[in-house]
């Protein structure tokens, strides 16, 4: 069997990235204080405890299988595999780094952990990194639907618009998701390790993760459109264009990390402490 | 593509939608708390909005 270009670039590149799941996999659930994995319950609907993980990875999955089919036939397989991947590692990268710096109290304040998750990519789990990948896509294909006149770089900001206006709720839910649980014990998808008394917070959520998204979502999609559109591509070649691609993650991680950093650096210190519209009371 | 693949994408996010709907009734039960569906309502408008245009823009650009 002879497989073209694409075929081998998915192969490849997956090579890459399976053993990172099944190493962190294995670290989490096995060797949990290597990463100080906190000891917080997660919620759970369904013993044992292991389905509920399986079902909620294996649902996303599909999803996200969903998706790429729709890439594979409106982009192609390599354009689809780069978008899937780069996802998967630029808010991957993104959310580890601030999960680990909090965690390791290099960050001003404490910041955030997931409490669930079967498979796990470092310090964050698959199905987190699949929903950020389905999100972009399918935020990013609506965008391009209602303007299609417009460049990628206006695409790229209305999807984060629309994906951020939809996380102003995700959040709030997720995080209290633990009182729904069948363990009384039980925390939300994800815990919030600060103190609001040190963040100035929407829906009872720090700003800045709202703040996070957009910049994610919206500079993702910059970087997939300037990288990895056809003329380039067709200039400088599939290999050429996905080490650009990839390698330009790192950099526009360091863009939006500088850019949080700065906001929350120079927040107004009447915001420090307050609420916008406390979830409890509205 | 299909006629009917270019709908994946917002069929995609419709679910997207009604899980975390779903979610935020088991907690608004659970916490007797009804501002988690308010918030479903209301926050994410720009969302609603946009896959309501989308979808019917793809219906138009069929007919």
């Amino acid at each position: 069997m002879k497989l073209d270009y694409d075929e081998k670039f998915i192969i490849v590149i997956t090579l890459f990235f399976a053993p990172v799941v099944v190493i962190s996999t294995i670290v989490h659930h096995l060797f949990p204080e290597v990463l100080g994995v906190p000891n917080v319950l997660g919620p759970y609907f369904i013993e044992p405890i292991w389905v509920d993980l399986v079902i909620e990875d294996l649902i996303t999955a599909i999803l996200a299988a969903i998706v790429v089919y729709h890439g594979i036939k409106t982009q192609g397989k390599y354009k689809t595999m780069c978008f899937l991947y780069g996802a998967i590692i630029f808010a991957g990268l993104e959310e580890i780094q601030w999960i680990l710096l909090g965690r390791f109290n290099l960050t001003p304040t404490e910041t955030y952990f997931f409490t669930r998750g079967g498979l796990w990519f470092v310090a964050i789990p698959i199905y987190t990194c699949l929903s950020w990948f389905i999100l972009a896509w399918c935020c990013n294909y609506v965008s391009e639907v209602i303007f299609p006149n417009k460049n990628y770089m206006f695409h790229a900001f209305i999807a984060g618009i629309i994906a951020v206006s939809l996380d102003l709720w995700i959040d709030p839910v997720m995080v209290n998701l633990g009182s729904a649980s069948i363990y009384s014990n039980s925390a939300g998808m994800w815990v919030w390790s600060g103190d609001p008394k040190d963040t100035f917070s929407v829906f009872s959520i720090p700003f800045f993760n709202f703040v996070g998204w957009f910049l994610v979502i919206m500079l993702f999609l910059i970087l997939y459109g300037y990288a990895l559109n056809d003329k380039k591509i067709e200039i400088q070649g599939k290999t050429k264009s996905a080490l650009i691609f990839f390698g330009l993650i790192p950099v526009f991680i360091a863009i939006t990390t500088s850019i949080l950093y700065l906001a929350s650096a120079f927040t107004p210190p009447f915001l420090i402490g307050v609420d916008v519209i406390p979830i409890k009371l509205l | 593509m299909k006629k009917n693949e270019k709908y994946i994408p917002i069929v995609i996010l419709i679910i997207f939608y009604l899980n975390v709907l779903r979610s935020a009734v088991d907690v608004a039960i659970a916490q007797n708390n009804i501002s988690f569906i308010i918030l479903g309502i209301t926050a994410p408008i720009p969302f609603l909005i946009a896959i309501f245009i989308a979808f019917i823009k793809l219906i138009k650009k069929e007919n």
